[in-house]
């Protein structure tokens, strides 16, 4: 891309296709209008190929374009993202014991998942699906998000722990003499 | 070992800890409860986040297939049914080819369908590419002729808008200038009345002081003056008294000295003296 071909811009779609795609779909939760957001960062890419200095990544700047325009469509689309409430009033989550059909148990878990995910705030989302499903480490999403590190790992911390409380609830913990082995 | 940063537990989680840090962490862990419990939910919940599998991401021409094969299921039903129905009826071929024309269509439908959605990617791209080639060309050929003065509207009117900004602004601060002069002005003439009022007062009295002192003075010269007049009219007086006597004894002896010459040729001051006492 750097050399603004035509070719190199094609093999970069070609890599960026699908990661892209997932991006977007996971940030709006609509998979037909991630694909849709993908060919609008693609086009993007390639109308401000030229502003590209090699400053940061490519995988970088790709990733920030895809990122900000997830934003934009988030906020055009008006998303609120419901907020958990506080401590003291935690919402029930779905339960996921009335479901004896393993396969509609994993179509069960599939979509709690995805509503668990859509219920977070756009800023803890977003460091979920990068570090979570693109598997970016904690300092390529803090460069992708432009804040620091530390940010991205509290910010982390802190989906995961409204996550949590969104999910159902897990099987007993082990016991004491489990963690320990579990800690040699 | 005290709990370990939330941070700490994250990068722990996704094993972005060095081996030492880590080993710390992992012994922590097996030791804190509040770190486990913390832990070991972030964990379910990475294991929810691992059961939701993104789909084939060209899942638009993959739908397309499915939708047609769905379709196509669901004509060839239609075709077997009316075949039985057909059959059983024992109707003419007329509703079996209707069944198959009715099919044939819908096949083709769904089929063309699918072909334009699977093709939709690769003419994208090449509507794209065409584009690529093409618009720069012809907008910068276009703008080279509008631009100046377009350009040259826009300077012209945030000219305008910057001016009528800063001369509001201008005003609006001389406004703000004066007012605040003004009252400084006046909180100066105010400070500077008092002043003079208390400043006035202060000389009023200090006057009144020296005017009450000065007739003071003046009465006690007055007093002093008398008492050096009284003085001098009393000896004037003792002075008039002793004289008078003295004239008195010595007109007596005047008188007492003409009188052995009286007749004598002498002249007689006594006849005189009783022709005035006459």
């Amino acid at each position: 891309m750097e050399d603004g071909s035509e070719k190199g811009f094609a093999a970069l779609v070609e890599r960026w296709r699908e990661p892209i795609q997932r991006l977007c779909a996971r940030m709006v939760g609509d998979w037909h209008v991630g694909e849709d957001l993908a060919q609008d960062v693609f086009t993007q890419l390639y109308l401000s190929r030229s502003t590209f200095r090699g400053e940061s990544s490519l995988s970088t700047f790709v990733w920030r374009i895809a990122v900000n325009r997830c934003r934009n469509e988030l906020r055009r689309a008006s998303r609120s993202v419901v907020e958990l409430p506080g401590d003291e009033a935690i919402e029930e989550p779905a339960s996921a014991s009335a479901a004896p059909d393993m396969a509609v148990v994993g179509a069960e878990r599939q979509q709690i998942v995805r509503d668990a995910l859509q219920r977070l705030p756009e800023h803890l989302r977003v460091v979920v699906v990068l570090r979570h499903y693109e598997d970016l480490k904690c300092r390529e999403v803090a460069e992708v998000l432009d804040i620091p590190e530390g940010t991205v790992k509290s910010r982390m911390a802190e989906a995961l722990t409204r996550l949590a409380r969104m999910l159902p609830d897990p099987a007993e913990p082990p016991s004491r003499g489990e963690r320990q082995s579990e800690g040699r | 070992m005290e709990h370990p940063a939330r941070e700490t537990l994250v990068s722990y989680l996704y094993d972005e800890l060095d081996g030492s840090a880590s080993e710390d962490v992992r012994h922590h862990i097996a030791e804190c409860d509040a770190c486990h419990a913390e832990i070991e939910g972030w964990r379910r919940v990475v294991e929810f986040l691992g059961e939701d599998q993104a789909p084939s991401m060209r899942s638009r021409p993959a739908v397309g297939l499915w939708r047609a094969a769905q379709i196509a299921a669901a004509a060839l039903i239609v075709f077997a049914t009316g075949l039985v129905i057909g059959w059983s009826s024992r109707h003419d071929a007329q509703a079996l080819n209707q069944a198959v024309a009715g099919l044939r269509e819908e096949l083709g439908s769904s089929v063309r369908n699918s072909v334009i959605r699977s093709l939709e990617p690769e003419l994208a791209r090449r509507i794209d590419a065409r584009v690529a080639e093409r618009v720069p060309e012809v907008v910068s050929a276009q703008l080279e002729g509008t631009l100046p003065g377009a350009v040259d509207a826009q300077v012209q009117q945030a000219r305008s808008e910057v001016e009528g900004i800063l001369r509001d602004g201008y005003a609006r601060d001389v406004r703000r200038l004066a007012n605040y002069t003004i009252h400084a002005a006046d909180q100066r003439t105010n400070a500077s009345l008092v002043a003079f009022a208390e400043a006035f007062n202060a000389s009023r009295l200090e006057d009144r002081q020296a005017l009450i002192d000065w007739l003071r003075r003046a009465e006690q010269d007055r007093a002093d003056e008398l008492q050096i007049v009284r003085q001098d009219m009393t000896a004037l007086a003792a002075l008039t008294g002793d004289e008078l006597t003295r004239t008195r004894q010595q007109i007596a002896r005047l008188i007492a000295y003409a009188a052995p010459s009286e007749g004598a040729g002498e002249p007689s001051y006594r006849s005189h003296d009783a022709q005035k006492g006459q």
